[in-house]
């Protein structure tokens, strides 16, 4: 597989394999430690909303909550890899609490995945190329809302319940993988509908506030981050050129599990995430890296907006 | 009962890291790419390239008894060649192996013979 060769020709010119065995070392601290902090800010966002029910301020803690429960896509991420965890049920256990909660089917979302870390920024292979060049300030707030994305996950989700596979997941799903896949949809319809009707019985909105609704809106969140990884990167197969690592601060990259250092991810997405700060060390001079984080990355996409209205063609 | 195939002679056991892998090819014209594993002191064959999408499997990390695929992190259990965990779900094959005066030697069929 051309891709495939070229990443693995490459990533051996920036970094020996002994080098990487070393980083690639797994455990289970570091991971437990990350989601103890993250459950714990999430638990703490959600206090907030109930402090501020009956006020105006139950819209802003709403926000705030959303976008703590959308950087729960983090460690939904880093265990879809396996690479959250040493011991494999564990890794699995998170695994299926982060897609429950973040409504997203998590044995879809590895094959979804597999398919991008093979196709990075391949038009029309890449199943989670953002967006493609150019891009326009519509296709750009369409993107970041979530919409598309809220269509698409439950589009499957519903479709697996239903027992269908589209077509177009075909290419990245293998056939004798479809019954899992309707059968983990199934699982996860299923406690939906009895959490539905739990709170129908006790006359409780409980879920919609704390989950359901601050889920929705910080969806935004998620998108605003995850368009820095690739949007505006060179389309092709080269690591050091298709992706982004965006350096921004300690508190942010600790709620997103390391995923700004997204260039080294993608280079070798075997590394966990707690090496992939000691990893940048090692290779930050080959990959394409911004110094000024996400809102330096933004004005930038802006500044190619800005561009194409007036007609300047924009690379 | 003669297993069909013949040996060949792939690595150096003391080229071999305890609990790494290393990749071969092997074979008259080296049409067989292998891997050979070296587990708590024994070693073990299986064919070098992922079942999921072609990565080559030497290039992967030893974790306890499973190779885990560089590329996507589906995992094999070494000694059977069985599928673990997603995206792979079809096994790799695995080869005998021997180690005679240092020497590990991987029992490969030919490829007239498959």
């Amino acid at each position: 597989m051309k891709e495939l060769d070229e990443l693995v020709k490459i990533r051996e010119q920036i970094i020996p394999r002994s080098q990487l065995k070393r980083l690639a070392k797994r455990n289970n601290y570091a991971g437990l430690g990350f989601l103890a902090f993250h459950l714990s800010l999430i638990a703490g966002t959600g206090w907030v909303v109930h402090q501020a029910m009956g006020t105006w301020w139950i819209v802003p803690a709403i926000f705030l909550h959303g976008a703590m429960l959308a950087t729960l896509f983090a460690p939904l991420h880093e265990t879809s890899h396996g690479t959250a965890f040493r011991t494999v049920w564990l890794n699995e256990a998170v695994l299926w609490l982060c897609a429950l909660i973040y409504i997203f089917p998590p044995k879809w979302f590895r094959y979804h995945h597999a398919f991008h870390h093979t196709y990075t920024q391949i038009r029309r292979r890449d199943s989670a190329m953002v967006l493609p060049r150019p891009i326009t300030l519509m296709q750009y707030l369409v993107y970041v809302s979530g919409l598309t994305v809220w269509r698409r996950n439950l589009k499957y989700l519903f479709s697996h319940a239903l027992g269908r596979i589209d077509p177009a997941e075909h290419e990245y799903a293998p056939a004798d993988q479809y019954p899992a896949l309707v059968r983990e949809a199934r699982i996860m319809v299923a406690i939906y509908a009895g959490i539905a009707a739990l709170a129908v019985t006790y006359g409780s909105w409980a879920p919609v506030i704390y989950w359901l609704l601050p889920r929705i809106v910080g969806e935004s969140y998620a998108r605003w981050i995850r368009i820095a990884e690739h949007t505006g990167c060179d389309e092709g197969s080269d690591p050091r050129a298709n992706t982004r690592t965006t350096l921004t601060n300690p508190f942010i990259r600790t709620l997103w599990w390391n995923m700004p250092y997204h260039a080294e991810h993608h280079l070798c997405a075997f590394v966990p995430f707690h090496a992939l700060g000691k990893f940048h060390e090692q290779v930050h001079d080959k990959l394409a890296v911004s110094n000024g984080g996400y809102l330096k990355v933004h004005l930038e996409l802006f500044r190619r907006f800005i561009r194409l209205r007036h007609g300047v063609q924009v690379n | 009962m003669e297993q069909p195939g013949k040996w060949h002679r792939a690595a150096l056991l003391s080229d071999i890291e305890n609990d790494d892998v290393v990749g071969v090819t092997v074979g008259e014209q080296g049409e067989h790419e292998v891997a050979i594993y070296k587990l708590g002191g024994k070693c073990y064959a299986t064919a070098d390239r992922c079942t999921h999408q072609t990565a080559r499997l030497s290039d992967g990390l030893v974790i306890d008894d499973f190779i885990e695929c560089p590329l996507h992190q589906g995992r094999f259990h070494i000694p059977t060649g069985s599928a673990r965990s997603a995206p792979v779900s079809t096994p790799i094959r695995t080869y005998p192996t021997k180690v005679e005066d240092g020497v590990v030697y991987v029992l490969v069929e030919d490829l007239r013979f498959e």
